[in-house]
């Protein structure tokens, strides 16, 4: 079994070698709740929009300390065409805080709940905060862990260059 | 020491991804995936190495995916233990798309807020209740939502099959109004946990049913679970039933045009859990510590928590829970009082940030502790950052080694450019240490993004351990020193 497993395993990897391989590649597909109960479709945002998604929960301190600055470039870019979701990997346990953390604290960016982290697996998340930018054509186009004061600027760079890039849009998108 | 650095360089070097281009067929394939791996090694030169590494091979809708875990060995935080371990720990394929989301293989879900059931992972404190069977979510119309599972486990232990089965049913009533913010559901599960050790038998049934409204400024959501326990044995004859049941309300307001929201959790747990072993059960903490915890039995208390943003830049949070005495029937619980406040200054001076923080924590007759904790970040350029914080606590112990402490921890970091980080925390109690234990406790680390997807993090000195909690577990971590080095990849 142990063996099996490892040939497996490595036929799967060595796949790496016959495609095209980035972690730019096509941002996984989504659909999962908001914090108000309407379903969020990503097939509806990528492509349309520039998506800046960061997966957190409500016991991470890293994660909160950075959505201030989460608001602030949203309120910098969103008529540009920036939508910024928060997707909650919090489970059943604590998921009822999300909201109430959200809208107490004045953040109006759009929250999703993932409480079976299937939305977090399949972008492969390790660690939180994880953050992720999501370009005009759906694909990955950057992707940062951890957060410490400062790291607002590098992610001011990385929205401002999908701003700028070419088939850019606007507030309601391509 | 060679051999885990090959193993390692050999991981790394695939995972990170020498792409060549597509044939045609396979123009649409991509591959994602992110590994983790961790060496330690401690002070008395013994060395451990532990990998996990997520591989999702995507061609829409379809996923591959698989989990490799590799323990060459690895230190169990908790037990101390050198763990050796190579394989797939989870294997699974999915399908996606809007109404049908379907996976087979190794599979996560949650049944009645997990007062039904749950299947999961915390790897934080090495629980693996995941299922391997079927798992399907279908979305026919814009009213109905159903959720069907059926597969094996082992949370009990290796070579312990339980046996799971569950489903979900939600109805969103006024869906023809487009009111959709209203919604009914019903939950039930089965779980069968056979001991081949003991030969006995334990079969749980709950089911349980529930429902959310989100009007106004109004969200509420509530469940009710009932479970019938019944465990038997062939040799010798014997069996037994048990009841539980449960419920668990939370409601959240936020006031229109005011800049505050609060929540209110209550929770009534009576014999919910199983009986024999096994964790498929998860309901909502209602703590904030995650001391009430009794995985679904006997539990009992509130929680109110207040969030508000009075001005633009100052955020604010207080909150109270309270877990009421249960000691008529087994297991007993104590009476447990929880109180959290803080304030957060953002860039109310120019270039900080700082936060003021209060923490009680008091389980009558065992402990009662009181904490305080000041962060301060100050901005020095667009890039470069430097953080420190400084927490008191105060600890009265009533059991063993009763008395009053006092524990200081002091952490000071500074980031440059979002690319290194370098750390250092000093921690001190006053508490007469045992032999061969310690007092102090200092820790220094370096964090080194190479690109935005790979991060190097080296760290050495003394980590104090304590207690670590994830979905109703708590473990207590044991102390570490030496040196760990750990490398996180995502590709």
């Amino acid at each position: 079994m142990k063996k099996l497993s490892v040939l497996i395993l490595l036929a799967l990897l060595s796949l790496s070698f016959l495609a095209n391989i980035s972690f730019a590649g096509n941002a996984p597909y989504f659909s999962v709740k908001d914090i108000n109960g309407s379903w969020v479709d990503s097939g509806d945002l990528f492509g349309n929009y520039i998506v800046f998604i960061m997966f957190w929960s409500t016991d991470c301190q890293a994660c909160k300390d950075s959505m201030p600055y989460l608001q602030q470039l949203y309120d910098k870019y969103y008529q540009d065409g920036l939508k910024m979701l928060c997707i909650a990997t919090d489970s059943e346990r604590t998921s009822d805080r999300v909201k109430p953390y959200v809208d107490g604290q004045g953040y109006n960016f759009t929250v999703l709940l993932d409480t079976d982290q299937y939305v977090r697996d399949s972008y492969n998340v390790n660690q939180e905060p994880y953050y992720f930018l999501i370009d005009w054509n759906g694909d990955i186009a950057f992707s940062y862990s951890g957060y410490t004061p400062g790291t607002e600027s590098v992610f001011d760079n990385a929205i401002n260059e999908a701003v700028s890039s070419s088939g850019g849009g606007g507030f309601f998108g391509k | 020491m060679l051999k885990k650095i090959t193993l390692t360089g050999l991981m790394l070097l695939i995972s990170a991804g020498l792409g060549f281009a597509l044939l045609p067929p396979l123009s649409q394939l991509s591959i994602h995936g992110s590994n983790g791996a961790t060496y330690r090694l401690i002070k008395d030169g013994n060395e451990f190495f532990d990998d996990r590494l997520e591989l999702n091979l995507n061609m829409n809708p379809f996923t591959i995916g698989v989990v490799a875990l590799i323990y060459e060995p690895r230190l169990n935080p908790f037990s101390g233990i050198a763990e050796y371990r190579t394989d797939l720990s989870q294997i699974f394929v999915k399908y996606n798309t809007k109404p049908v989301k379907v996976t087979v293989g190794s599979f996560k879900s949650t049944l009645g807020k997990g007062l039904i059931l749950r299947t999961y992972e915390e790897p934080d404190v090495d629980i693996d209740c995941i299922a391997k069977g079927a798992y399907l979510e279908l979305k026919p119309f814009k009213e109905l939502e159903v959720k069907a599972l059926g597969g094996r486990g082992e949370a009990s232990g290796k070579g312990n099959h339980d046996t799971l089965y569950g489903g979900e049913v939600t109805v969103y009533p006024l869906s023809a109004l487009n009111f959709n913010n209203l919604s009914f559901n019903a939950s039930v599960s089965s779980i069968t946990l056979p001991d081949f050790f003991t030969l006995q038998t334990e079969d749980v049934r709950r089911y349980g049913f529930g429902g959310n409204l989100n009007w106004n400024f109004i969200t509420a959501s509530g469940v009710y679970a009932k479970k019938t326990d019944f465990s038997y044995a062939d040799d010798p004859v014997w069996s037994s039933y048990r009841f539980g049941k449960g419920y668990y309300l939370s409601v959240v307001a936020t006031p229109p045009f005011s800049r505050f929201s609060v929540n209110f959790e209550y929770k009534h747990y009576q014999q919910l859990s199983e009986l024999m072993r096994g964790q498929y059960l998860s309901p909502p903490y209602v703590s904030f510590f995650e001391q009430s915890l009794n995985n679904g039995n006997n539990e009992k208390g509130y929680l109110i928590e207040v969030n508000s943003y009075p001005l633009e830049k100052l955020h604010l949070r207080g909150g109270y829970a309270h877990q009421e005495e249960i000691s008529s029937t087994l297991p007993e619980l104590r009476k447990i009082d929880e109180a959290v406040a803080s304030a957060r200054f953002v860039e109310l001076l120019p270039h900080t940030d700082m936060e003021l923080s209060y923490e009680r924590e008091h389980e009558v007759k065992v402990t009662e502790k009181d904490r305080g904790r000041f962060r301060a970040s100050y901005l020095l350029t667009k890039t470069h950052s430097v953080t420190g914080s400084i927490e008191y606590e105060k600890r009265k112990e009533y059991l063993s080694f009763a008395g009053t402490y006092r524990d200081i921890t002091g952490e000071l970091s500074y980031s440059w450019g979002g690319h290194l980080v370098a750390l250092v925390r000093h921690e001190f109690t006053n508490q007469q240490p045992e032999l061969g234990e310690r007092d102090k406790w200092t820790w220094g680390e370096i964090t080194y993004k190479l690109t935005n997807e790979h991060e190097l993090t080296v760290g050495y000195g003394q980590l104090r351990g304590g207690k670590v909690c994830a979905s109703g577990v708590c473990l207590i971590e044991l102390p570490f020193e030496g040196l760990r080095i750990k490398f996180s990849s995502l590709f």
